[in-house]
C-alpha cells in the first residue's frame, strides 16, 4: 500500500498562505503604508574561467510597501552603475524592478516570495535576469531599544538569464539591523546573492553579488514595516 | 383512457381521511347547491346529516361551521327562528370568527345571526402567520375577535419570567387587528424565544369571560457580527522596565546578527570568488555587534522605559479604538435586527 502523502498542490499552498495573511492578527489589524529610499554599495564578482572579475558601484533604490494584518507587499525599483578596473571588462549599468510579498505566521518570522527582473547593460550588450526567490526572514526585536535584527535566507528556484543555463546553486542570504524612531526607520544590511552555473566544457561561470544597503523608511499607520 | 386510469389510481390510492373529508365536502356541496336553489326542505336533511353525531365520515371544523351556518340560514328562511339561533350560536361557538356575508344572506338572516352573536360570548385569535418583521419600519399583526362588545385584553407573554407585553386593553366588538412593534414593555427588542399570545375578554352583555392562547416563536435575524480583538498578549507589548537580563538578551541578538553577517559572507559565499564582500559583512556585523554591546551596557542599571510605556499606551489605545469601532459596527448591525415570527405548538417543546 502506498501511504506516501501526495505533495501539496499549488492551490493548497496558496490557500495556506492566504489563510495566514488574511487571518486577523492577534493585535490590531491596521494598514500601514511606507516609502523607502536606499543606497546600496555593490560588489559584483564573476568568474567565467579566466579569473575573478570584480566590479563595484552604487545602486539607488526606491520602494513602496503596504502592510495589511499579516501580509506585506512591496514594489521596488533600483538602478546604478558598476565600474571595473579589470582588463578587458566593461563598466555596466544595472536596473531592476521587484515585487515582493511576505506573510508573518509569527511576529518574529516572515515567509517571503519575490520576483525580480534585472538588466545589466554595457555599451555593446544587454543581459536580462529573471529571478524568483522564496525564503524566510527572522526578525529579532531588541528589548531595550527600538532596534530590530534581521537574518534572511532564500533560494531562487527560478533563475533565467539570457544565454546561460539555469544555475546549480542559486541562493540569497542577508543579515542586518534597523533602528526605528517614530515613523522613521533606518537600516543597514549586508546581503549576498550567489549563482553557480553548471560547467560548460572546461569552464564554469560563478557569479556573486555582495551588497551593503543603507536605507531610510518613512511609514504611515500603526504597524511596523520592517524591510531591509 | 389513460386519463381515466390515472383518475382511478388517484381515487384508489387516496388516503382514507381525504376520502372521508371528500364525502363530507360532497354532501355539503349538494346541500349548498340546494340552498342556493331555495330547495330548503331538501337541503335541511343533508345538513343535519352532516352535523349528526352518527355521521360516519371525518368532518373538519370549517365544514362543521359551514353546515351549522347553512342550517341556521335555512331555518331562518323557513321561519324557525329559535332553531336558527341555536345553529348560528353553534357555528359561532365553534369558530368565533364566523360571520355572514351581507351580500349573500337576507336582512332577517343577518339579524338573527347578530342576535346569536349577542347571546354567545367567545374570544379568539387567529393562528399566527409566519412573518419577517423589521421593527424599525414594520409591525407584526395579530387578529383577534370577540363575538360582541367586551372588555378585551391582548397580551404577549414570554415563556420565561419576563413581564407580559400588553398589546390591547379596551372595549372591543368584533374583529380587531392588533399590531406589535417587536418591543418588550421596557422598550427593548423582544428576545428570541417562545411567546404566548393571550386573549382574555369579559362580555359586557352576559357578564361572562373567555380566553384563548396561541403560541409563537420569535427569532432574530442579524447580520454576522465581528469579534472584538482579544486583550494584547504580553508578547505584543514592549517591556516597560529595563532589566539586566534584557540587556544580555539584546547583546546576544546583536552578536547573533554580527555572526550571521560573517557566516553569510563566508559559508554562504563562493570561496572561489575571493573575499570581496567580506569587508561589507564586517561593517554590518560590527554595527550589529556594537548595537548589542550598547544595549547590554545600557541595561546594566535597571529603570523604567518611558518610550516603551508610551508605545504600549499607543498600542492599547489603538486596540481600544479598534474594539470601539467593532462595538459600534456591531451595534449598527444589531439595530438592523429583523424579527422572524413563526407559529409554535406551545411554550416549549
Amino acid at each position: 500500500m502506498n501511504s506516501a502523502r501526495p505533495p501539496a498542490s499549488p492551490a493548497v499552498v496558496l490557500r495556506v498562505v492566504l489563510g495566514f495573511s488574511l487571518a486577523p492578527a492577534a493585535g490590531i489589524a491596521q494598514t500601514t503604508l511606507s516609502g523607502t529610499a536606499a543606497a546600496a554599495l555593490v560588489v559584483h564578482q564573476v568568474d567565467i574561467g579566466h579569473g575573478v572579475e570584480e566590479s563595484r558601484g552604487l545602486l539607488l533604490r526606491a520602494e513602496a510597501a503596504v502592510a495589511l494584518s499579516r501580509l506585506e507587499v512591496l514594489i521596488r525599483a533600483a538602478g546604478g552603475s558598476l565600474s571595473t578596473s579589470a582588463a578587458g571588462a566593461e563598466n555596466r549599468d544595472v536596473g531592476e524592478v521587484s515585487l515582493e510579498a511576505s506573510v508573518m505566521p509569527a511576529p518574529w518570522l516572515a515567509l517571503r516570495a519575490s520576483g525580480t527582473s534585472r538588466t545589466y547593460a554595457t555599451a555593446i550588450a544587454r543581459q536580462h535576469w529573471t529571478l524568483v526567490e522564496m525564503g524566510a526572514e527572522v526578525r529579532l526585536d531588541f528589548t531595550t531599544s527600538p532596534v530590530r535584527g534581521i537574518l534572511r535566507g532564500g533560494l531562487l528556484p527560478v533563475v533565467s538569464v539570457n544565454g546561460l543555463p539555469r544555475p546549480d546553486v542559486a541562493l540569497t542570504a542577508a543579515a542586518g539591523i534597523e533602528y526605528r524612531s517614530g515613523s522613521v526607520t533606518g537600516g543597514l544590511l549586508y546581503g549576498l546573492e550567489r549563482y553557480d552555473f553548471p560547467p560548460s566544457g572546461a569552464t564554469r561561470r560563478l557569479e556573486q553579488l555582495n551588497t551593503v544597503t543603507f536605507r531610510i523608511t518613512m511609514q504611515r499607520g500603526g504597524g511596523r514595516v520592517g524591510r531591509l | 383512457m389513460r386519463r381515466l386510469a390515472l383518475c382511478l389510481a388517484l381515487v384508489i390510492t387516496a388516503s382514507p381521511e381525504a376520502r372521508a373529508q371528500t364525502e363530507t365536502a360532497d354532501l355539503l356541496g349538494q346541500a349548498q347547491a340546494l340552498y342556493e336553489r331555495l330547495e330548503i326542505e331538501r337541503a335541511l336533511p343533508l345538513l343535519r346529516q352532516i352535523v349528526s353525531p352518527s355521521w360516519p365520515h371525518e368532518i373538519t371544523i370549517e365544514q362543521r361551521v359551514q353546515a351549522y351556518t347553512y342550517l341556521g340560514a335555512s331555518l331562518a328562511l323557513t321561519g324557525v327562528r329559535d332553531s336558527a339561533l341555536l345553529y348560528f350560536r353553534a357555528a359561532i361557538e365553534q369558530d368565533p370568527f364566523t360571520d355572514l356575508d351581507a351580500q349573500r344572506f337576507t336582512p332577517a338572516q343577518l339579524g338573527l345571526f347578530q342576535q346569536a352573536r349577542r347571546l354567545t360570548f367567545a374570544v379568539a385569535a387567529r393562528p399566527v402567520e409566519a412573518a419577517r418583521v423589521d421593527p424599525r419600519t414594520e409591525r407584526a399583526r395579530f387578529t383577534v375577535t370577540t363575538t360582541h362588545a367586551a372588555s378585551l385584553r391582548v397580551e404577549l407573554r414570554p415563556a420565561d419570567a419576563r413581564p407580559a407585553i400588553v398589546l390591547f386593553r379596551d372595549i372591543n366588538d368584533g374583529l380587531r387587528e392588533v399590531p406589535w412593534n417587536g418591543l418588550l414593555s421596557d422598550g427593548h427588542l423582544a428576545p428570541p424565544g417562545r411567546y404566548a399570545l393571550a386573549v382574555v375578554g369579559r362580555s359586557q352583555l352576559l357578564g361572562r369571560s373567555d380566553s384563548m392562547r396561541v403560541y409563537l416563536t420569535v427569532a432574530h435575524e442579524i447580520p454576522p457580527l465581528e469579534d472584538t480583538l482579544p486583550a494584547l498578549a504580553p508578547a505584543q507589548l514592549l517591556p516597560e522596565r529595563l532589566v539586566v537580563s534584557a540587556g544580555r538578551s539584546d547583546f546576544l541578538k546583536g552578536l547573533g546578527i554580527a555572526v550571521g553577517a560573517l557566516i553569510v559572507s563566508s559559508a554562504a559565499a563562493n570561496g572561489n570568488l575571493g573575499r570581496g564582500g567580506r569587508a561589507l559583512a564586517i561593517a554590518v556585523g560590527g554595527a550589529a555587534g556594537i548595537t548589542g554591546v550598547a544595549a547590554w551596557l545600557n541595561a546594566r542599571r535597571e529603570r523604567d522605559l518611558p518610550a516603551n510605556l508610551e508605545e504600549n499606551s499607543r498600542r492599547r489605545a489603538a486596540q481600544a479604538a479598534a474594539n470601539a469601532g467593532i462595538v459600534r459596527r456591531n451595534a449598527e448591525k444589531l439595530a438592523q435586527t429583523v424579527l422572524v415570527i413563526l407559529p409554535a405548538a406551545g411554550v416549549g417543546p
